[in-house]
């Protein structure tokens, strides 16, 4: 069960992140990897267009300089004179006579002045040199430039250079310093309205004075993977930024390939190091027959970084809750069914003959009720069947002590008789004769025992003495067969005494004559009634004990001196797997189990040895079909005259569950011992009975089991007689958790969380604590509020200052706007609006962050607010949009007083009914429901509406910061703050709002806030 | 063999069927009725006024004084028709109905490829844009309507951006729309994107900021005349180009001078198409400055071997792979229409042809008789 829930759950959670992270594209939503993509597109756009329009106005300024240079009179005038001077020259002249000459020339030097000016005041040229068209040398340079009177005619740019119609050229020359040239032709008119070509002016640039003056502007946006790179038509870089070392004949990256050919567009790529990129590509005309590739990129590892911190982030706190959820559902599951499964336990042991057993206590409630009551019915049983147990074991012990008593009585007692008989044969002994059944003798003793006078019985008749005739004839009948058959009769018979009663006699005689049995016979007459009680009561005797040992669950055998069984009980025989009847004659010690059969024997041998009477003994049995009990054996040894034993009689226990109890004990006890939270047992007075080794621990005091110390000595007494009256207040079965201060041995103060626990054991109140050193958790939250706090004063104070700069980039970019009305051209015009719609953008997004971090930092303090107020207050400036989208708003009942600040109710009910108006359905009219109603010492106010309605799997989502469903502009616009302010603002008064909503169905927002909160409370 | 008209006619037949369905799909009414000029004595040239810059110059030529004197002392008249895209002159630049045009870098090509021309001159160097709505890279358009005119320019420009995101015509809709309504349609949500040349991607994007460029193609245009014109006609064809050339020039003169032509192109515009142009005369001048006048050395056009018609070539070739042009046709033969040097002829004689001479009347002075 727990496993399923924290499966689903975790599948909940990995579902969430992966529409987090990869959206939902049917229903629009783009998810975050997508949108970081799509924003770090529209990044590279922006920088790829302004880079390209910095190159390209770079460009066309640097193209309106040399046109304006080129036109220039000195330099015309100079080209002019120096066309006639190199005329006069031999074309074999060294380039340094030329340059002799020239130099000579003040139109020459008048040029090269001019040329230097220009290049020292603009600083963008490299050099700039003057040719002469025809001969190709160079006229004037400046000092950056090739030497006066070198030969350039057979550089093939100079026969382009020269074309008719090519007023400018322009070339570029990668390297380690990347050089652009722009050569124009300067002309002069012709008579017939043409025009003659009089030299070229050739001028220099550094391309990555361009490309690298923006360089740390580039890093910013484009962070550290970026780069822009400038390339040639066949895709090798001309420069770049940042700059890095060329590899000469490295392979051309995709990416650098993109804007070949002249396209324009942003794409996926490969980088250098062939990971992927994100490149907006530009072609940046610079002749007709030549462009520049411009490639802006950034590496997708870097712009996807946070969205992979982010979902590692996610990962980890759904790990976490996974965690704690399987955590808290094993803990659940384990309050539920331990308690089940221990009175499963003791039942079973129970009911296994142990009534030891107990189910372990648990926290008051329906199960601890039932298990207290188990327990106690368990405890009636056990002290029930101990008592039975304890008779039965002494009234046979008695018995077996009375029966050998007893017989030894009898047999003395018998001894005597026979000693008596002997003397009442001669005196003490009845006496008489008879002669045809009538007494003609009798001696005095046979007179006192039938209860006659001296000489009364002569003559009469011996039936007097028999107490019915029946017995009379019987017994006459029987001793006359007697004294025929072997000459003399015995028997003992019953009596009948003068007086009536009866007693037994044992009588004995022989005719006088054999021959004449009816004639004179002699007879001795005893007095047996004694030895026939004791017969009888020997005879009752030992039903009695058979019925004993025989309905006993105890284990009862006699062995004689061979080890054979004489006699075993039935509960010895199921021990055995046997009948009483198969058990007897076989061998004691076939039943003892193989490991414990030598040792046994052995024992037995010892001890017989040492002619010990009474044995105790255990070890384990195994019935003939391999069941293993142990028995705890109480053996009698019966020896006989010689001292040798005769027979051994035995009494067992089987002690099987028993030790099963004992093992389970002795884990359990093992278990609470070294548990790492403290255990501590106490009587009512608070005298420990135990503590366990995380008590010694967390006390600093050693401690062992019923150490009978008070609580003081192990937290404090000031402590102690806090937690003295929290015990005071429990009744016995109830349990509280509390917090508390314990000041131990150490002297360190500790703080614990308490467990305590009172209850009844066997008649005595027990008071049992659980607590557990809580600094840890407590520094934790400490640090947690203190954080928190930090955290909100920093986003109060750097939404402020972010703020300011933002004022005047729309400031200045509007006054910039203002001046340059005439000048700028549509594309400028745009990246401007882009600038202070981003800038806009931003001062909402830091406004409403404004707003966000000051909710919850109200400095007046809080007091009753009439929510019917602020609602009423809402809806003077909503009625408006309300009525113009043809909404209309019910306040189903009067709202409540609540606690806190006015300006906050205000904000919340703005947002809510605002979100309601903006998320309208097209489909029908607005209609907004306002309720109120009470529970469980909350308001609770809801806001329902019927408008577009919110996905499930955004219930959650709508009140975090920046969150928004929807495009930027879309319903409109707004930032996403507004419902994390409304919770904010909740949570911070101590409620809880949600919102229940179905796509299409509307939504209904639900706050809930205190009652009543005490003045002390009030935040 | 090329040259024989019946060759001619089959190559053209062939580009024509090689081209999307759409465009076959169209019906051309607009031009049915023009009225070309069998007598050879006129000049008929074909010209795009909804086109930036060429319609520029197609105005200004239309108005040239000195152009049409010039012409009127060699015999011939000049009469401009006005298309709606190049792809609707291929087969008619013969010299027999047009013996000129202003075309695109596409049209251009596949003309030279069906018919014997001679190409003069660079009109504009920019770019053919793909405009999309809420998109951000080309290889999103997969299955997406697009807005396109058949065999133009911006469809070379298209089909270069589908293949470089692994896409090809097959895996979008293509759409036939008229340039001048693509934003319109994209407005209204009946196509996801087109592929057009300014004015119409200019205007779509000041529709709003869901409005995308998301790849743009270089483009060229060239003025194109008919080789058998030449032949037969050298000097009116130095005229036409010297025309041409001043209003470059022209143009190039003063603000007031571009704001004028910009103001005679939409009005010429207007007058085709039969409702106003949604754009101003400086958002025009704007990129009439971008696409000619900053363009340096135009409109020459480049020599080969400098760069200048590699671009070309591997249009060419792209196109071959396709199967817009025949698959035997080799690239010497549009190679072999590139003609500089009557450019450079007029160039060298200023004075001669009147290059900074401007003579424009402000009414149309060689509107084609329909």
């Amino acid at each position: 069960m727990a496993l399923s829930f924290g499966l689903l759950f975790s599948a909940a959670l990995l579902l969430l992140e992966w529409v987090q992270l990869f959206g939902l594209p049917l229903i629009g939503f783009p998810g975050a990897i997508e949108e970081r993509r799509q924003n770090t597109v529209q990044m590279l756009n922006r920088l790829a267009d302004f880079k390209k329009d910095q190159l390209t106005r770079w460009l066309s300024e640097r193209r309106a300089n040399t046109r304006l240079m080129s036109a220039n009179q000195q330099v015309a005038a100079a080209l002019r004179e120096a066309k006639t001077a190199l005329a006069a020259i031999p074309a074999d002249r060294s380039a340094e006579a030329v340059a002799k000459t020239l130099t000579a020339m003040p139109s020459i030097l008048a040029a090269q002045r001019y040329m230097e000016e220009i290049r020292t005041g603009y600083q963008v040229f490299s050099s700039i040199q003057l040719l002469d068209a025809k001969s190709g040398r160079v006229l004037v340079s400046t000092p950056s430039g090739l030497s006066v009177g070198a030969d350039l005619s057979r550089l093939p740019l100079l026969e382009r250079a020269r074309e008719v119609g090519q007023r400018e050229v322009i070339v570029h020359q990668g390297g380690a310093v990347p050089i652009l040239s722009i050569v124009r032709q300067i002309t002069e008119p012709t008579p017939d309205g043409g025009a003659s070509l009089l030299g070229l002016m050739i001028f220099q640039f550094d391309l990555n004075q361009i490309i690298t003056s923006s360089a740390s502007d580039d890093a910013q946006s484009l962070g550290r993977t970026g780069k822009v790179l400038v390339v040639g038509a066949d895709g090798t870089a001309l420069a770049r930024s940042p700059d890095a070392v060329r590899e000469a004949g490295a392979a051309i990256p995709p990416d650098s390939r993109l804007p070949i050919g002249g396209n324009e567009g942003v794409a996926s790529s490969t980088g250098a190091a062939g990971q992927p990129v994100m490149a907006a590509y530009r072609y940046i005309h610079i002749a007709p027959d030549m462009g520049w590739g411009l490639v802006v990129s950034q590496d997708e590892a870097e712009f996807l970084a946070p969205v992979n911190r982010a979902a590692l982030r996610w990962f980890g706190f759904s790990g976490l809750v996974l965690g704690a959820v399987l955590l808290l559902t094993g803990v659940v599951a384990r309050r539920l069914t331990l308690p089940i499964r221990s009175l499963s336990d003791a039942a079973q042991r129970v009911h296994g003959g142990d009534f030891n057993a107990r189910a372990q206590p648990v926290a008051p409630g329906e199960l601890g009720v039932l298990v207290g009551i188990f327990n106690q019915m368990v405890e009636r049983v056990g002290k029930a069947h101990h008592s039975l147990e304890r008779l039965v074991e002494d009234r046979t012990r008695n018995l077996t002590g009375e029966i050998a008593s007893r017989v030894e009585a009898e047999t003395r007692a018998l001894r005597l008789l026979t000693e008596k008989e002997a003397l009442l044969s001669n005196s003490m002994v009845g006496i008489y004769m008879t002669e045809r059944r009538v007494f003609t003798v009798c001696n005095r003793h046979l007179e006192v025992m039938l209860g006659y006078e001296p000489g009364e019985m002569i003559g009469q008749r011996a039936d007097i003495a028999y107490p019915t005739e029946e017995l009379c004839r019987e017994h006459s009948q029987s001793l006359y067969q007697s004294l025929l058959r072997k000459g003399r009769a015995e028997c003992d018979l019953l009596l009948r005494r003068k007086d009536g009663s009866t007693f037994w006699a044992y009588i004995s005689g022989h005719p006088m004559d054999p021959g004449d049995p009816k004639g004179v016979s002699i007879w001795m007459m005893i007095d047996i009634s004694a030895r026939k009680a004791a017969e009888d009561a020997l005879a009752q005797s030992e039903e009695r004990y058979k019925e004993i040992v025989e309905g006993t669950n105890a284990v009862v055998t006699a062995v004689d001196a061979e080890g054979r069984f004489l006699f075993v009980n039935e509960a010895a025989a199921r021990i055995f797997g046997l009948t009483s009847e198969q058990c007897a004659g076989r061998l004691a010690f076939d039943f003892v189990h193989p490991d414990d059969r030598l040792g046994t024997i052995e024992a037995f041998r010892r001890w017989v040895a040492e002619g010990r009477a009474n044995i105790e003994h255990e070890n384990r049995q195994i019935s003939v079909d391999g069941k293993v009990s142990h028995l705890l054996w109480t053996i009698r040894t019966h020896f006989g005259p010689d001292g040798a034993p005769l027979r051994f009689t035995s009494i067992a226990r089987d002690t099987t569950e028993l030790r099963k109890a004992q093992t389970t004990l002795r884990l359990t006890q093992y278990s609470v011992d070294n548990a790492g939270e403290a255990v501590c047992w106490m009587t009512a007075d608070l005298a420990i009975l135990y503590a366990n080794k995380a008590a010694g621990l967390l006390s600093g005091v050693s401690l062992s089991h019923e150490d009978g110390s008070p609580l003081a000595g192990l937290i404090g007494n000031e402590p102690a007689q806090q937690w003295r009256d929290v015990f005071t207040a429990l009744a016995p079965g109830e349990t509280t958790t509390f917090e508390a201060r314990i000041t131990p041995a150490h002297g360190k103060a500790v703080e614990v969380e308490v467990t305590a626990s009172k209850v009844t054991f066997d008649g005595y109140e027990r008071n049992c604590v659980f607590f557990r050193d809580i600094r840890v958790r407590k520094e934790t939250e400490e640090r947690l509020i203190r954080t928190n706090t930090e955290l909100e004063q920093f986003a109060f104070i750097a939404s402020h200052d972010l703020r300011e700069p933002l004022r005047m980039v729309k400031l200045y970019v509007a006054l910039l706007e203002r001046r340059m009305e005439r000048h700028l051209d549509t594309d400028t015009r745009e990246f401007m609006g882009f600038v202070v719609d981003s800038a806009s953008r931003m001062d909402s997004l830091i406004n409403d962050l404004l707003e966000y971090s000051r909710t919850g930092r109200n400095v007046t303090p809080p007091g009753p607010v009439d929510l019917q107020a602020a609602f009423a207050s809402v809806m003077t400036y909503l009625r408006g949009p309300l009525e113009e989208c043809g909404g209309a708003i019910e306040l189903e009942s009067r709202l409540p007083t609540v606690t806190g600040d006015e300006g906050e109710m205000v904000r919340l009910f703005q947002n809510l009914i605002g979100n309601a108006i903006k998320y309208r359905s097209p489909q029908q009219a607005l209609r907004i429901v306002v309720a109120a109603d009470s529970a469980d010492g909350y308001w609770r106010v809801s806001i329902s509406d019927n408008g577009i309605g919110i996905s499930p799997e955004y219930r959650e989502k709508i009140f975090r910061v920046f969150q928004r469903l929807h495009a930027p502009g879309a319903h409109g616009g707004g930032t996403g703050i507004g419902l994390a302010i409304c919770k904010k603002i909740i949570e911070h008064r101590g409620g809880n709002i949600r919102v229940e909503s179905e796509p299409g169905r509307g939504a209904t927002f639900i706050f809930t806030l205190p009652m009543a909160v005490p003045a002390d409370q009030l935040v | 063999m090329s040259g024989h008209p019946f060759v001619r006619a089959a190559l053209a037949a062939t580009v024509f069927w090689a081209m999307a369905p759409e465009a076959r799909a169209l019906d051309p009414g607009y031009a049915a009725t023009y009225a070309y000029d069998t007598t050879g004595a006129g000049l008929d040239l074909g010209v795009q006024p909804l086109g930036y810059p060429s319609g520029m110059f197609s105005s200004i030529m239309a108005r040239d004084q000195t152009l049409r004197h010039a012409l009127e002392r060699l015999g011939l008249g000049l009469r401009l028709h006005p298309y709606l895209k190049g792809f609707d002159m291929i087969d008619l630049v013969d010299g027999a109905r047009l013996e000129g045009a202003l075309l695109g870098d596409m049209p251009t090509i596949l003309t030279a490829v069906a018919n014997e021309v001679a190409i003069i001159g660079m009109v504009k160097q920019t770019f053919s844009s793909v405009v999309a709505r809420e998109f951000g890279q080309i290889g999103e358009l997969k299955g997406k309507r697009i807005g396109n005119a058949a065999g133009s320019s911006a469809h070379h420009a298209l089909l270069r951006g589908l293949r470089s995101a692994g896409l090809s015509e097959m895996d979008v809709t293509l759409v036939a729309v008229d340039v001048g309504d693509m934003p319109a349609a994209l407005a209204a949500g009946t196509i996801d994107a087109f592929a057009a040349w300014e004015p119409a991607p200019s205007i779509a994007l000041r529709g709003g900021s869901q409005f995308k460029v998301i790849y743009r193609g270089v483009s060229t245009d060239y003025f194109v005349l008919a080789r058998s014109f030449l032949l037969r006609h050298p000097e009116a064809a130095r005229e036409v180009i010297a025309s041409f050339v001043r209003a470059l020039n022209w143009m190039g003169s003063s603000r007031e001078a571009l704001l004028q032509s910009c103001e005679w192109a939409m009005a010429d515009g207007t007058a085709f198409i039969g409702k106003p142009q949604n754009t101003t005369a400086e958002q025009a001048a704007a990129i009439v400055r971008r696409e000619i006048l900053e363009v340096a050395s135009a409109p020459v056009i480049p020599r080969r071997g400098a760069g200048g018609q590699e671009m070309l070539e591997s249009e060419f070739l792209f196109l071959r792979e396709l199967g817009k042009i025949p698959a035997d046709t080799q690239w010497s033969r549009v190679a072999a229409s590139f003609s500089r040097d009557l450019l450079l002829e007029v160039l060298e004689k200023p004075g001669r042809y009147r290059l900074a001479g401007f003579d424009y009347s402000p009414t149309v002075s060689s509107a084609a008789p329909r």
